[in-house]
């Protein structure tokens, strides 16, 4: 069975501690304009993919096993992108509907 | 050691022990896509809510503890390595080394779930748990935000908490079957099944520190 060696393991746990304080120093300081919370997401993500390929020997077992981490984030990207979509169309819709058309189909 | 486990090594339904494990960990991982989903519909509600009130959720998240929730993101990253050293031990045959892996994990979630209380504790003293119908006291410029913040912090908090403590659980259970000599070499699956969940729950919190509690951080 492959699996990650120790100075792997270790190396990602030194690169995970890295990047938790990378997070929470760049949370202190004042970069402006470009969000910082962009740039925590995509910290978390890189974290998120250390642990998932070595902690989670993603990158060292059956390809099956990447399959079905992949359906995961698949799916997760369909319900949160449509449902943005739905969230970021919702006001120009709504204006549309402003001027109500008279109550004819109101039940009596 | 393992030989003193007499159930059969490969259950009845596989060829060999390889399709076994292949079988048990793709199981795992369809599980886990399925907690990627069940979690998503609360990162998706947060979103949503964040987008709508971001300044609100930035006044409301200043009152979340930045320094206990930085500590136990550093917890839990830890937990993670002893975790993962407790995976290899369990593969390379190695008890002792199991069974003290195994501990440390357990220490270091109940260190979480413990300063998570806390936290709970805090935050209920400062009238901020908008839950049970307990007073919900907030002096900012939009309780109604604050208010969702805080719906919004508890319920995913409280979700990850109570995966923690059934991995907790597990693992308690793990390590007393390795002290016994079990889950080693070709029987150390269980290990590596809850570690993939342990890992998991581990990337769930990731993504929590930075929405719950480095928002209210000054300049974010």
């Amino acid at each position: 069975m492959t699996r990650p060696s120790l100075p792997m393991l270790l190396a990602v746990y030194a690169a995970l501690v890295a990047l938790w304080l990378a997070t929470y120093f760049l949370a202190g300081i004042s970069i402006g304009g470009v969000g910082h919370l962009t740039i925590a997401l995509a910290i978390s993500t890189l974290k998120t993919l250390l642990v998932a390929s070595v902690f989670m020997h993603l990158w060292y077992g059956n390809s099956l096993n990447r399959v079905a981490a992949c359906a995961g984030v698949f799916w997760l990207a369909i319900l949160i992108g449509l449902a943005l979509c739905d969230f970021f169309n919702r006001s120009s819709m709504a204006a549309e509907q402003s001027n109500p058309q008279p109550a004819s189909s109101s039940p009596p | 050691m393992a030989s003193l486990d007499t159930t059969p090594l490969v259950a009845h339904q596989f060829d060999d022990l390889h399709q076994q494990h292949e079988a048990g960990e793709l199981g795992m991982w369809v599980f886990l896509a399925t907690e990627v989903l069940f979690f998503g519909a609360l990162f998706l509600a947060y979103s949503v809510y964040h987008m709508w009130y971001t300044e609100g959720f930035a006044e409301a998240a200043g009152h979340a503890n930045l320094a206990l929730g930085t500590i136990n993101t550093g917890v839990i990253l830890t937990s993670s390595l002893f975790m993962a050293l407790a995976v290899r031990a369990a593969q390379m045959e190695r008890r002792r080394a199991l069974v003290m892996h195994l501990l440390a994990t357990i220490v270091l979630g109940s260190a979480f779930l413990g300063i998570k209380f806390y936290e709970y504790l805090e935050d209920y003293r400062e009238h901020l748990v908008p839950l049970f119908g307990w007073p919900f006291e907030y002096a900012g410029t939009s309780p109604e935000a604050a208010k969702l913040y805080f719906n919004l912090y508890f319920l995913m908090t409280g979700t990850h908490a109570l995966h923690m403590t059934i991995g907790v659980g597990v693992l308690c259970v793990l390590a007393v079957a390795a002290w016994r000599g079990r889950l080693l070499g070709p029987r150390s699956q269980p290990v590596h099944l809850t570690g993939l969940y342990w890992h998991f729950v581990d990337a769930v919190w990731i993504y929590l520190y930075p929405l719950l509690y480095l928002i209210g951080a000054p300049h974010l």
